[in-house]
C-alpha cells in the first residue's frame, strides 16, 4: 500500500480510494495511481456530431470536454410541414421537404403534406380539363365534353357528316374518343352531303401513333397524305410536314373552289421517302398507319 | 410524276419540261393516280402549293385579321410561318373543270367515232386510210 507523506502535516493519505485508472482521466492530465505514482490520463472525447445535426435546444459534447454545444437542427418530429417543393424528374413525381427532423407524429412516420394547390399545379390540374362540376383538388371542373361547332363534320365521337369507312371493322373503329386506325389507310365516306361552297379548307387533326410498312430502307420524311375524292375522281390532295410518332398533327386542304355538295370520301395514308436496293429514293404515298381521326371540319 | 409550277404553283406541265417554270416538284405516282382521267387543260387548273399552318379560332375557323381579314398563320419563336406540307387542289371553279373534262371526253367520243366510222368506210371500199 502507497503512501504519501505530507511535509509538515499529520499522517499519510490513503490512496487505496483511487478508482481512477488512465482512460476516466483525460488525456493530458496527469493523476496518481494507487501506489503514488503519476498516472497520465488517456480519456478523449472523440464525438464528430455538428451543431446542426443535433436537434435544436439540445446539448452535446463534441471534442471539448469544456465545451457544451447545442443543436440547431429544426424539429418538426411534433408539427406537420409542407413540402417546399414538387417537380416532375426521371419520370418519377419528386418532392423536396424542409431539411430538419421528421419523425414520430403520424404512426412512427413523419408528416408532411401537399396543399390541393402543389398538388393541382403539379400535375397540370386545370379546371377546363375537368368535367363540369366535378371537384378534384379544390379545383371545379368547366369542361362539357367536345361540342361540335356548326362547320365540324366530326369530331372526338360526334360523327355529325355520319362517316363510315370502306375498310374492315377492325382497322377503322368508331369509338368514342376518335375513329381508331388499326394497320390502315383509312377511306371515310360521309353518310350526308357536305356542302363546300362557303368554305376555304377541309381541315384534319390526326394522331399518328406509327407506321405500317416494310418496304424500302432509311425510311424518311414521314407526312400525313389525305385525299379528297367524289368517289370517281380526286378532288384535292393534303400533305402535311413531317411527323413524329406519338404526336398529332392538322393539316388543311384547299377546297375553296368547290362550288358544290357531295358526299365526301376522305382517305387518310402515311407516306415516306425510302432507299431502295438500287439506291433510288422512292416516295410510298399510300402506307398504312396506326393512330386516331380526332377531328374533321370546314374553315 | 413531275410538275411543273409557275411562281403561282400553278402547274403548267407534267413531266415534259417547258421553256420556262418556277419550281419543278417530283412526286411519287403517275399522272392517272394523282389526277385520275383528268385531261391536261383540267390538270393545268390544279396547284401544287406549299401551305403552312394556320391560327384557328375556337370554334374551327380560320383566325383572321381583324384589319386586313387576311389569314392568319401560327409563327414560330423567330416570327416564320411553320410550314405544312403541301396541298394539290383546284384553283379554277371545280364545276368548271368537270366541264371541261366533260368536253374533252365526248370530243374523244366524237373522234372515236369518226374513227369507226372511217374505218368502216374504207373497209367497205376497199381502201386503205391513214386514221
Amino acid at each position: 500500500m502507497g503512501k504519501i507523506w505530507m511535509p509538515g502535516g499529520g499522517g499519510g493519505t490513503d490512496l487505496d480510494v483511487i478508482t481512477a485508472g488512465a482512460g476516466d482521466v483525460l488525456s493530458g492530465k496527469v493523476i496518481v495511481d494507487k501506489d503514488g505514482n503519476p498516472l497520465p490520463g488517456t480519456l478523449t472525447l472523440s464525438g464528430n456530431a455538428s451543431d446542426s445535426q443535433v436537434l435544436a435546444g439540445s446539448t452535446y459534447y463534441s471534442t471539448d470536454p469544456k465545451s457544451k454545444r447545442t443543436g440547431t437542427m429544426p424539429n418538426y418530429g411534433k408539427t406537420p410541414t409542407q413540402i417546399n417543393n414538387i417537380r416532375i424528374n426521371n419520370n418519377r413525381f419528386e418532392v423536396a421537404v424542409a431539411a430538419g427532423y421528421h419523425g414520430e407524429y403520424w404512426a412512427n412516420n413523419g408528416y408532411e403534406f401537399m396543399s390541393f394547390d402543389q398538388v393541382a399545379n403539379a400535375i397540370g390540374l386545370t379546371a377546363a380539363k375537368l368535367k363540369k362540376g366535378e371537384v378534384v383538388c379544390g379545383r371545379t371542373g368547366t369542361f362539357e365534353g367536345y361540342v361540335p361547332t356548326a362547320t365540324d363534320l366530326y369530331l372526338r365521337g360526334n360523327n355529325k357528316a355520319g362517316f363510315t369507312s370502306t375498310n374492315s371493322a377492325s382497322a377503322v373503329s368508331f369509338e368514342s374518343g376518335g375513329i381508331k386506325i388499326y394497320r390502315a389507310g383509312p377511306e371515310l365516306k360521309s353518310a350526308n352531303q357536305v356542302n363546300f361552297t362557303p368554305y376555304n379548307y377541309l381541315n384534319i387533326e390526326v394522331y399518328y401513333e406509327s407506321y405500317v410498312n416494310t418496304i424500302g430502307n432509311s425510311k424518311t420524311n414521314f407526312k400525313m397524305r389525305s385525299t379528297l375524292w367524289d368517289g370517281t375522281t380526286t378532288i384535292s390532295t393534303g400533305i402535311s410536314s413531317n411527323i413524329t410518332e406519338g404526336k398529332s398533327v392538322t393539316f388543311s386542304i384547299p377546297v375553296s373552289t368547290l362550288s358544290l355538295t357531295r358526299i365526301v370520301h376522305i382517305r387518310i395514308y402515311v407516306q415516306y421517302d425510302a432507299l431502295e436496293d438500287n439506291n433510288q429514293w422512292v416516295t410510298y404515298t399510300t402506307v398504312s398507319w396506326n393512330g386516331y381521326v380526332y377531328r374533321i371540319w370546314l374553315s | 410524276m413531275k410538275l411543273y409550277v409557275n411562281n403561282q404553283y400553278q402547274i403548267i406541265s407534267i413531266d415534259i419540261e417547258p421553256t420556262s417554270y418556277h419550281e419543278v416538284f417530283t412526286l411519287d405516282g403517275t399522272k392517272e393516280e394523282m389526277f385520275g382521267n383528268w385531261c391536261d387543260t383540267c390538270i393545268q387548273g390544279y396547284k401544287y402549293e406549299p401551305q403552312c399552318e394556320f391560327l384557328f379560332n375556337e370554334d374551327g375557323s380560320n383566325a383572321r385579321d381583324e384589319k386586313t381579314g387576311e389569314l392568319l398563320y401560327k409563327l414560330d419563336e423567330e416570327g416564320n410561318k411553320i410550314p405544312a406540307g403541301y396541298a394539290l387542289y383546284p384553283f379554277i371553279d371545280y364545276q368548271t373543270l368537270t366541264l371541261i373534262q366533260k368536253q374533252y371526253e365526248d370530243s374523244r367520243k366524237q373522234i372515236q367515232a369518226l374513227n369507226a366510222q372511217i374505218e368502216y368506210l374504207s373497209m367497205m371500199s376497199g381502201y386503205e386510210m391513214e386514221v
